[in-house]
């Protein structure tokens, strides 16, 4: 079930833009939220470990049976994100790359770089076509 | 170019989490404003949403609208 949200990070953000992008993936089947107050941004980065960052132009996937409780959301199975120009992942989603200079300080120890932010379409599916399949399959982890 | 990269960026993760749910809409939904729920006064809503699936893989992303 696919949790789209729109945060404000860029010049020109504000409801009204969220509005109409939200329209572009009307018929994704999952709800549309505005994340006006960066909230959520900011619990998404301290789930991933990198508190202190506003997370956003990231993806994230959850197993079956993650929970988010009064302790906060869960750490993702997987996350992809764009960051520092580089497409940077949570520990174990892809193999890193061999050069790792680009990756931003504040994800040290959490994340790696895993590769260019032009790959980035190249990258998500990497991690999302095994994770279908494993699901389709009824595997939860 | 790039709402078409994020469009597809979400249809192949949406595959990954798709489970009962369907991409195609209805008649109604085609006519019907999407809901964009505003998590300013808590993130409640969306914590709900994200637990009402728990049986379920689910893809969450965030997303600058520019």
């Amino acid at each position: 079930m696919p949790i789209v949200v729109w945060i404000p990070m860029l010049d020109g953000d504000a409801l009204r833009a969220a509005g109409e992008a939200s329209e572009r993936f009307r018929d994704l089947p999952g709800p549309q939220f505005w994340d006006g107050e960066t909230k959520l941004g900011t619990e998404v980065a301290r789930s991933i470990g990198a508190s202190g960052w506003t997370a956003w132009d990231i993806y994230l996937f959850y197993p079956p049976g993650a929970e988010w409780t009064d302790l906060g959301l869960p750490p993702p199975e997987a996350a992809l994100a764009q960051a520092g120009g580089v497409v940077v992942g949570t520990k174990g989603t892809l193999p890193p790359v061999a050069d790792q200079a680009r990756l931003p300080k504040r994800m040290s120890g959490s994340a790696d770089v895993v590769g260019e932010q032009a790959n980035l379409e190249a990258l998500l599916a990497q991690v999302a076509e095994p994770l279908a399949r494993r699901y389709a399959a009824g595997g939860d982890r | 170019m790039k709402r078409v990269l994020v469009l597809t960026l979400l249809v192949v993760a949406a595959g990954a989490c798709k489970s009962k749910a369907t991409a195609s809409p209805d008649a109604s939904a085609a006519t019907a404003a999407v809901k964009l729920s505003d998590l300013s006064g808590s993130l409640d809503s969306v914590r709900a949403e994200f637990n009402a699936h728990r049986r379920e893989a689910r893809f969450l992303t965030l997303l600058s609208p520019a």
